[in-house]
């Protein structure tokens, strides 16, 4: 009996040396990928706009954007994902500088929107957002914020995505103030000029906000 | 049946287990020696808009020993694959929804020391593919040696470098992908064929 034991001992450590020598064999390495958001906007020129009315002109048929570059707003977008971008102003007015009760309403601002950059709606990269959905081909009006795309939205992901650099996502927005008649945009300028509205003699002003949320 | 049958009878299987045992006349090990965690960190838009690309960055030996003539091994292969414990196919994110197809990294092989007459198979970039798929990267070409045996290879003198890329064109890029941490496993695996 001893010996069966033994013998048994002995083949079973010989069997197991023999198992241990692989005819295959595994190495594993973990793969990692990090990627870090980026998102990121900047006006690069016309971060103050100011149009002044000193002529019977100017009030009559108002200021156009001129196609001079004086009135326009250009601003670059950096994104690693696809990104939605909302404008508009603070106020639901514009506010007298001297008389706060003194307001202009937004939508004697219109404004229409310009790709510059490598990527726009014709190469898909973009869509315009649901507020100002015609606002590349026709003036709109300007809306209050309201972070929401169904009423500031300027610019959404199209079909191949907007994520890219500043040379990707480069814009301008030619502003223009108490231009008539009322353009088609979705949404429309005032139509009447600042004249007929009486407006009292002030500065107004508000800011507009450009505001990107990842999508 | 006495006890003297018995005996016999598991001193038989004993050594018929050792004999299939024995009959496996060779051995094969991978061994990492460097770079044995691959992070890809996308940080700016140019990682984005171009890829990364770790050159060499992993150092890897290999150790072979073909010790009897039969049975004749035709040579030894090592292949390259990705764990994809979840069978998505893809490189999966701390949030599961968020997901980078393995196809949009690849791995390459180049000589580093010895591994003399090792084939890098052109030292191709090829796309990682999930298990049960692998992909060949280094095979013994022109092995078996006259006699039946394979050139034996030693891990601390037969070494060999694997590249890593990811985003990298023709690859897709990693702009409009959602910021998280992906990870999965990738398996280099050497065996006898």
């Amino acid at each position: 009996m001893k010996k069966s034991i033994i013998t048994s001992a002995i083949a079973l450590i010989i069997t197991g040396s023999a198992f241990a020598q692989p005819v295959s064999d595994r190495a594993v390495i973990p793969l990692g990928v990090t990627l870090q958001q980026i998102l990121r906007i900047s006006v690069t020129n016309g971060g103050n706009i100011e149009f002044v009315f000193n002529t019977i002109t100017d009030y009559k048929t108002g200021i156009a954007n001129g196609a001079t570059g004086f009135y326009d707003s250009r601003f670059t977008i950096a994104s690693s994902t696809n990104f939605e971008l909302h404008m508009g102003a603070e106020d639901a007015t514009l506010i007298g500088t001297d008389n706060p009760v003194r307001t202009l309403a937004l939508n004697n601002v219109g404004f229409l929107f310009a790709f510059n950059g490598l990527r726009t709606v014709t190469t898909t990269h973009h869509a315009m957002g649901l507020a100002y959905n015609n606002s590349n081909t026709i003036i709109n009006g300007l809306r209050q914020f309201t972070g929401v795309n169904a009423t500031d939205g300027l610019l959404t992901n199209g079909v191949l995505g907007n994520g890219g650099d500043i040379l990707d996502n480069d814009f301008t927005i030619n502003w223009s103030v108490g231009i008539i008649p009322a353009s088609a945009g979705t949404n429309p300028t005032n139509g009447t000029s600042i004249l007929s509205q009486s407006i009292a003699a002030d500065r107004y002003v508000t800011n507009v906000f450009l505001d990107i949320n990842a999508l | 049946m006495n006890f003297m049958e018995i005996r016999w009878i598991i001193i038989f299987l004993l050594l018929s287990i050792q004999q299939n045992s024995i009959a496996q006349a060779g051995s094969v090990r991978v061994t990492v020696y460097g770079g044995g965690n691959v992070q890809f960190v996308f940080n700016t838009l140019g990682n984005y808009k171009n890829g990364i690309t770790l050159n060499n960055w992993t150092n890897i030996g290999i150790d072979v020993q073909d010790l009897v003539p039969l049975p004749d091994f035709a040579g030894w292969q090592l292949s390259v694959s990705a764990e994809d414990a979840d069978l998505d196919g893809s490189l999966t994110g701390s949030i599961p929804a968020n997901t980078i197809p393995f196809s949009n990294i690849q791995v390459r092989a180049t000589p580093n020391i010895g591994c003399v007459n090792c084939s890098f198979l052109g030292s191709l970039w090829v796309n990682l593919v999930a298990q049960p798929a692998s992909t060949v990267i280094i095979d013994s070409s022109p092995d078996p040696l006259p006699g039946g045996y394979l050139t034996p290879r030693a891990g601390l003198t037969d070494q060999f470098h694997v590249s890593y890329r990811c985003g990298v064109l023709p690859l897709g890029s990693m702009l409009g992908n959602p910021a998280d941490t992906y990870s999965d496993n990738i398996f280099f695996d050497i065996a006898f064929f």
